[in-house]
């Protein structure tokens, strides 16, 4: 099998916000080293503060590493030429969390969408047709290219946003939590555009949120991320489904299950595992991990942080699976001793 | 049967607006019993929060409730003086929001903050004696370090120790009845998952019922006993959590569990969805509410009685749907017609 050179490598990223010559004890994101191929649905989850959203804003060069690289499309995305930059900056657009503030009241969505064609050498008429195609593929009428932000609903905002992004030709979305401030009956409808958006455009989606239902549907693979460490990355399935990682379990089986007949169990909530302070050595996840605690204590888990590392003796072995943990080749195992998710 | 602890009955609340009148709670009838957790869910503008509120007497000018009774154990609350409300705010029935932060006095420490609750209620106990009690409360909430954390400032907590302050906030008096809106809203999963569990107990040991407000189904059906599902201002249906998330026989109900994407196993090639966006209590359509957006009344090619009258319901039945053709949604049934 040959591999196609990924989209985007990841290596040893560092982003340290801390200013002035003293770094913080713990930053931003530590350590972070993966890949997003070309064209698949990557999701960046995590609880809040984890990093996901530094994570996504590197990746489309809102800030730089403080340590590390980004390689984009085999160029370091730091240091690139200007040519190279300006076609980086088009190709790479990102989306933000909330569709009210992220549009201009004062501006029609005319004048909004035209932005995206400014430098392009086009007649206003190829321009207006460029337009009106761009609402159909979002689901919205074109005869409201020229109402305002305010005659929208939350739904039909974050549509007006991914045109906008769109009107670029981008290759890559970057997707900070995008369905979060919808009602329940409007985010199937903006998932199923983006999911449209993604086969037919071969855009590729880097999807951040906080929302384990939504990367389920979403994402081809999955990066979890805890207090700024990537602490797995792999398939859906096998994150969901059959992860290695101590941490993923905890979080999928914090989840309510939806289903009143079958309440999930879960025998760490009422444990002091439930609580989190930060240690200064070791594995960040050493306070609140059962499977340390399930494993007598281990000496490695309060020495050393165990760095994300391929797994390949499992069922499937997969160079891109990687987790954190010295125990990793244990988890499945002892999570159903444990009954964790 | 025994009378229920609190009895609900027409329930309408009105806010005055530019264009007039509008209703955001319109006619709504419930029962809670003792120890059970009701869940109230619905979208935005759907009258959930305000319901909340008004079961506390607290809807915001310039609304009001203008017709119905609030009746615990016996008592109509909606016919209290302001006076009278403020004896029973917090003792019988209290409030517990989504954001504690905005709720908590920023210099005062948190045992200060439950101390004075228990003060402003006529306890005529000393200070030392209140803050004990307090101190108590925070532990049966199981807030970590209790002694080091009374004499701490709100925002020197996470935000799940600052839920933790709120829930012992509103029940160091006792009550009968909380009002919980998405009180896990704000929080990440893993803290979200011990304040269900630690509400469910609460439930279970002292016997307190709770009006669970939330939009998430999820949380629903993890700790919910019975579910009551708000449109446009009204309950569409009510029933046990149990035959609700089977049978769900409002098509509006039937959608928004569709929408509650599977956490496990093969995800779904596509999403039902439901065209069109929640309405606004301005612009509550005629007939049935749900009718511009139904997906049963297209399939029945839009039946006259769905655009003029308002479906009829039966309260007291344990399991109801306000649709004028909720027997065609129950899958069983269906399953025999077309096997
Ligand atoms: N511009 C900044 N300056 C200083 N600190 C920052 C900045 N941006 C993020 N941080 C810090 O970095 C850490 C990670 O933040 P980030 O926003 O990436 O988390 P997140 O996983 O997206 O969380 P959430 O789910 O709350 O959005 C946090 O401790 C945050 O306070
Ligand atoms: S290294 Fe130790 S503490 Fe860290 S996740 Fe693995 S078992 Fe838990
Ligand atoms: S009454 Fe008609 S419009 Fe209303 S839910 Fe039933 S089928 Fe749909
Ligand atoms: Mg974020």
């Amino acid at each position: 099998m040959t591999e196609e050179a990924p989209l985007y490598s990841v290596h040893n990223v560092t982003k340290d916000f801390a200013r002035g010559r003293r770094r913080s004890v713990r930053p931003a994101l530590s350590e972070v080293s993966l890949v997003i191929r070309r064209g698949e649905g990557f999701g960046i989850v995590g609880e809040s503060g984890s990093g996901k959203t530094t994570l996504g804003r590197l990746l489309v060069g809102f800030d730089t590493p403080t340590e590390g690289e980004i390689v984009f499309e085999g160029r370091a995305v730091v240091g690139m030429k200007r040519a190279q930059r300006r076609s980086f900056r088009q190709g790479v657009q990102m989306v933000f969390q909330n569709p009210f503030a992220s549009l201009n009241p004062f501006r029609s969505i005319r004048d909004t969408l035209s932005d995206g064609y400014a430098h392009r050498r086009m007649s206003s008429g190829e321009r207006d047709t460029a337009m009106k195609d761009l609402l159909g593929l979002v689901g919205l009428h074109e005869s409201m290219l020229d109402r305002y932000p305010h005659e929208f609903s939350g739904g039909q905002r974050q549509r007006i946003v991914l045109a906008r992004a769109l009107s670029v030709n981008p290759s890559v979305l970057v997707a900070d939590e995008p369905v979060s401030a919808l009602d329940v009956s409007i985010q199937a409808q903006v998932l199923n555009l983006l999911n449209t958006l993604k086969k037919t455009l071969g855009l590729t989606v880097i999807m951040v949120t906080h929302d384990l239902r939504v990367v389920n549907f979403f994402c081809d693979r999955i990066a979890v991320m805890y207090m700024g460490r990537l602490v797995e990355v792999g398939d859906r399935d096998t994150i969901m489904n059959e992860s290695s990682h101590p941490y993923t379990r905890m979080l999928i089986s914090a989840a309510p299950n939806g289903d009143p007949e079958e309440r999930s169990e879960r025998p760490w909530v009422s444990s002091e595992l439930a609580a989190s302070e930060p240690p200064a050595e070791g594995c960040i996840f050493a306070p609140r991990c059962w499977l340390r605690q399930q494993l007598g204590n281990p000496e490695e888990c309060v020495t050393t942080q165990p760095r994300a590392r391929p797994l390949l003796d499992g069922p499937a072995p997969d160079e891109a699976h990687l987790a954190a943990c010295h125990f990793a080749e244990d988890v499945p195992e002892q999570a159903r001793l444990a009954q964790v998710s | 049967m025994t009378e229920p602890l609190l009895k609900v009955t027409g329930l309408t609340v009105e806010f005055l607006g530019r264009h007039g009148t509008v209703r955001a709670v319109d006619d709504v009838s419930f029962t809670i019993g003792r120890g059970e957790i009701i869940g109230l869910v619905g979208e935005s503008a759907s009258g959930k929060s305000t319901l909340g509120l008004a079961l506390m007497r607290m809807v915001p000018s310039p609304g009001r409730i203008s017709s119905g009774s609030i009746s615990l154990e016996g008592q109509d609350l909606a016919a209290l003086s302001e006076a009278e409300m403020r004896t029973v705010r917090g003792s019988r029935i209290s409030l517990i929001v989504q954001d504690a932060l905005a709720t908590m006095n920023p210099v005062t420490t948190i045992g200060e903050q439950i101390e004075e609750v228990i003060r402003d209620h006529g306890d005529r106990s000393s200070r030392a004696e209140r803050m004990t009690r307090a101190a108590t409360m925070l532990r049966e909430v199981r807030l970590p370090n209790v002694d080091q954390n009374l004499r701490r400032f709100p925002h020197e907590l996470s935000g799940g120790m600052q839920q933790r302050v709120a829930i012992a906030e509103g029940l160091v008096l006792g009550p009968q009845v909380i009002i919980a809106d998405e009180p896990t809203t704000a929080l990440d999963v893993t803290v979200q998952a011990q304040i269900l569990s630690l509400l469910r107990e609460i439930c279970d040991t002292r016997g307190t019922s709770i009006v669970f407000v939330t939009h998430d189904l999820a949380t629903v059906a993890e700790i919910c006993d019975r579910v009551m599902v708000m449109y446009a201002g009204r309950i569409v249906e009510s029933g046990t959590v149990r035959e609700v998330f089977r049978q769900p026989a409002h098509p509006y109900t039937k959608a928004l569990l569709s929408g509650l994407l599977p956490l496990a196993g093969e995800p779904l090639a596509e999403l039902d969805t439901l065209s069109g966006q929640p309405p606004r209590p301005e612009d509550w359509p005629t007939g049935c509410r749900f009718h511009p957006r139904c997906p049963l009344g297209e399939a029945l090619d839009h039946p006259e009685i769905c655009m003029t009258d308002d479906p009829h319901v039966d309260e007291s039945q344990p399991h109801w749907a306000a649709c004028h053709f909720a027997e065609l949604q129950q899958p069983a049934l269906t399953e025999e017609v077309a096997g």
